[in-house]
């Protein structure tokens, strides 16, 4: 008899345990029906806020972070939705499928935009319009920007935040070039393949040398070759519009410029100019910096803080320093230029539908988009990480150097308009001014001469899903045709180069060009 | 005796015959809890399980034939039928990527089956047991490697800067190869990974029914006059066929499936046309971070493989079955 009683409670306890996971659906408003709801009346004093871990933590160390919250006179919890922004996003959809949303979250903008269509988000429109004056007319000023967050039907679905103008640069070794003899930096393509000759040779008894090193995708300078994607005066897009980034997707493949620059490409890796191992893509990150490091390479094209990384990592080579190129001229002579998106389609802010603290949340971005909160965004605190002097300028107290390799957990009084906070409009000339002194001695320039913000298309839910799953195999198909072009295993001819064609015909090349161009037209309409 | 009684109890055997027991049903109810009670007790927590976590989960496989949305659920996302398999089977690369899959699943099956095999029948003639022990220790810890550890071990091996293939590939003269960048290394690589990993604990089933082996045959033979490659011929063998057989029905039910995490660690640019498969493919589909994730068309080709998977395990365990008397089920 005891033994029975003893085993039932176990079991009862047991399956207890194992159902103790389960949870009903925490229901908040009409969500499920799709049904609007009215605004909250009045403007609450704190709203809960969900945005991906790493920039959660950095928010936290901001020295003027507390008072951000202060001056606008809103507290906002902070919420870590994951660590990592895939299994963050992947986050948010099991999120919006179990309706447990915090009242503003960080989403993409295909789900912002698909989301808000099924009655998941928030219509901000009218929410704007009672408590966001200094957003509403900061959108109505700036259309390209507003073109981004409202659909067809002028439904505004999210507000999205803005990146800095900043592009990728070439920058160099000095101390090998000077090393191997060479007084002169290259304009052209061709004066920079002849750089990477004569550096192989120099360093050729070096084991692993290989003059260019890299990460991530190796397809750089196709706006050197005029085979970008673009949408040109008439409003046509070539190529796989990807804002004119390349970044190993877009590009206009049938322009005479991407078979001469795959044919480039393919001369750089058989004469050893290029690291092999970053072509083939078995190179991770640490195998790239390391080699950059310990002078296994000399060039690079990478993110524009780079050069400083490099240099700060690089403390026990006295000799070690590193400057920056001009970006080649074109092909055809002309000077080349490097894109930017104004908009980041990966952070778009959303309030869910029946969310009682609407009114809170708009009210709180309508600080940031108001003068007070820009000049909080821009320049941090008069005294902590600025100075305002009399004639409307600012001197930095921060130094970028000291602060943007602080640990996460430490104090910052740095100021990084390129980090996720929240939506506000990026002033660029106080965020070049807010980097390190050796980073501004190149980029201010640089990017005055070379960069600009490219121009985005927002697509319908069924050109996003449609895009997506061409996506998933043109991808793989074409970095495997265009490597086997690089390393030699086919053949660059005619016939070789028309078959690639038609293969990535087959696998939806026009189709995407054809929902690119539709969604520009559509937006431009 | 009260265990024949019992049997006579539930089903009154008479001649062989054994009458209608749903006639008694209720009584046979009544007696299990009596008499079994505790037992069925201790089996709830894992019927519950069993039932909430694997089986009512594969209602979710009703998005394969939705246009699922997070937001809608299963039961708001619209009915769109077989679209999604329409989609799928028409087209070309589907077929692309099945074929490596099946190709690389062949292939891991074909090596990596026999190998645990081989390794149990050798490793329980050692007659030294400490040694025995000490080398089945050793083959078991790889399968407790993490799947990223493992493949980085890989590539540090055959890295072609200075893993220690390569070192001695140019020591011999050779130009150093990157194998992790060859196509036609991709599927070696992978079946090499997947039997240093798994051998050592699939050789554990073998080796139990090794052991489990009456020993008494072996003492027969031995008085016949049979040596060990004998004895390992005509008995352990002979004696291991159920178990290999049973084993062998249930991997083919994964022929459709591979390591997806092993693909994808494994995977570059250099070796999609033979490292592209099912799950990558799905992967990219379902979760790939340009657009909107397409939750429905993933489950759709899972559900395919699935299905593929199915068909496969019921037909070779009936040809099994017709041939040689030996099942899975």
């Amino acid at each position: 008899m005891k033994k029975r009683i003893l085993a039932t409670l176990l079991c009862a306890i047991t399956v207890a345990a194992t159902l103790t996971g389960c949870g009903q659906r925490k229901e908040t408003g009409n969500e499920k029906n799709g049904n609007e709801t009215e605004i909250t009346e009045g403007v609450g004093t704190s709203f809960s806020y969900t945005l991906p871990g790493k920039y959660l933590n950095w928010l936290k160390d901001l020295n003027y972070w507390k008072d951000i919250q202060e001056m606008s006179g809103i507290t906002v919890e902070l919420v870590n939705g994951g660590e990592n922004d895939d299994s963050y996003y992947q986050n948010v959809d099991l999120s919006v499928g179990n309706g447990n949303l915090t009242d503003a979250i960080i989403v993409k903008q295909s789900q912002a935009a698909v989301y808000q269509a099924q009655g998941a988000f928030m219509d901000l429109t009218d929410l704007i319009n009672e408590y966001g004056p200094n957003i509403k007319a900061y959108i109505e000023a700036n259309p390209e920007y507003a073109a981004m967050m409202t659909t067809s039907d002028g439904a505004i679905y999210g507000i999205p935040a803005q990146n800095p103008l900043y592009t990728n640069l070439t920058f160099y070794r000095t101390d090998m070039l000077e090393e191997a003899g060479i007084t002169a930096l290259p304009t052209t393509i061709d004066e920079f393949t002849d750089m990477l000759r004569t550096l192989k040779k120099y360093y050729e008894s070096e084991t692993g040398y290989y003059p260019w090193v890299g990460r991530d995708s190796y397809l750089h300078y196709a706006e050197c070759f005029e085979c970008l994607d673009t949408i040109d005066e008439d409003g046509i897009v070539h190529g796989i519009y990807n804002c004119s980034l390349g970044n190993g997707i877009g590009y206009d493949i049938y322009a005479d410029g991407f078979r001469d620059m795959i044919e480039w490409y393919h001369t750089l890796y058989q004469e050893g100019l290029i690291d092999p191992e970053w072509v083939c893509g078995t190179s991770t990150e640490e195998d790239w910096q390391t080699k950059y490091l310990t002078g296994k390479g000399t060039v690079c094209d990478d993110y524009f803080t780079r050069p400083t990384w490099f240099m700060s990592n690089a403390e026990d080579n006295s000799n070690y320093n590193i400057d920056v190129m001009d970006l080649f001229k074109t092909t055809s002579g002309g000077p080349a230029s490097r894109y930017q998106k104004l908009v980041n389609p990966d952070r778009y802010l959303v309030i869910p539908e029946g969310c009682d603290n609407a009114a809170t949340v708009i009210k709180f971005l309508d600080w940031m988009f108001s003068e007070q909160g820009q000049e909080v965004m821009h320049y941090g605190i008069d005294g902590i990480n600025t100075t305002k002097n009399e004639d409307g300028t600012y001197t930095w107290i921060a130094d970028f150097a000291v602060e943007a390799i602080k640990p996460v957990g430490e104090p910052n009084i740095g100021i990084y308009q390129d980090r996720l906070t929240f939506p506000y409009p990026v002033d660029n000339q106080a965020y070049y001014e807010s980097l390190d002194a050796k980073v501004q001695s190149y980029c201010i320039e640089y990017f005055n001469q070379y960069a600009s913000y490219a121009k985005q298309i927002v697509y319908s839910e069924e050109q996003a899903e449609t895009r997506s799953n061409i996506l998933a195999k043109y991808k793989t198909q074409f970095d495997s045709s265009v490597l086997g072009f690089v390393r030699g295993d086919i053949q660059i001819n005619d016939d070789t180069w028309n078959e690639f064609l038609e293969r990535m015909e087959s696998v939806g090349y026009s189709k995407i060009n054809e929902i690119d161009q539709n969604a520009y037209d559509a937006m431009v309409k | 005796m009260s265990e024949n009684l019992y049997i006579k109890d539930r089903f009154d055997i008479v001649e062989g015959v054994t009458l209608n027991s749903k006639m008694k049903f209720g009584q046979n109810i009544k007696y299990e809890i009596k008499n079994c009670g505790l037992l069925w007790l201790m089996l709830i927590p894992g019927l519950v399980v069993l039932i909430l976590f694997k089986i009512a989960p594969l209602l979710g496989l009703t998005i394969a034939f939705e246009n699922y949305s997070s937001f809608k659920g299963i039961f708001g996302s619209k009915w769109v039928g077989l679209k999604n398999f329409k989609e799928i089977l028409s087209d070309p690369y589907t077929w692309t990527v099945a074929k490596n899959t099946i190709l690389l699943a062949f292939w891991t099956l074909l090596i990596s089956f026999p190998i645990p095999i081989i390794f149990a029948l050798f490793l329980e003639e050692v007659r030294f047991k400490k040694f025995k022990k000490f080398v089945q220790s050793i083959s078991f810890f790889p399968y407790f490697i993490s799947v990223a550890v493992a493949v980085s071990i890989l590539c540090s091996f055959v890295s072609p800067a200075d893993g220690i293939i390569n070192v001695i590939l140019v020591k011999l003269g050779s130009s150093s190869i990157n194998f992790m960048a060859e196509p036609g290394w991709f599927r070696p690589l992978y079946v090499l990974l997947h039997v240093w990993q798994n051998f050592g604990y699939a050789a554990i089933v073998y080796i139990a029914a090794i052991r489990g082996i009456d020993p008494t045959y072996y003492e027969a033979a031995q008085m016949d006059g049979a040596n060990r490659w004998k004895k390992m011929h005509y008995i352990t063998v002979p004696c291991l066929l159920p178990m290999m057989i049973t084993m062998f029905i249930i991997n083919l039910g994964s022929i459709l499936s591979v390591d997806i995490n092993k693909v994808l660690l494994m995977q570059n640019p250099s070796t999609y046309s033979t490292s592209d498969v099912l799950q990558t493919y799905v992967y990219r589909m379902a979760f790939g971070s340009s657009g909107f994730p397409q939750y429905s068309l993933g489950t759709a080709l899972s559900l395919f493989q699935s299905v593929i998977a199915f068909i496969l395990v019921i037909a070779t365990n009936a040809i099994s079955k017709k041939i040689s008397d030996n099942s899975a089920f």
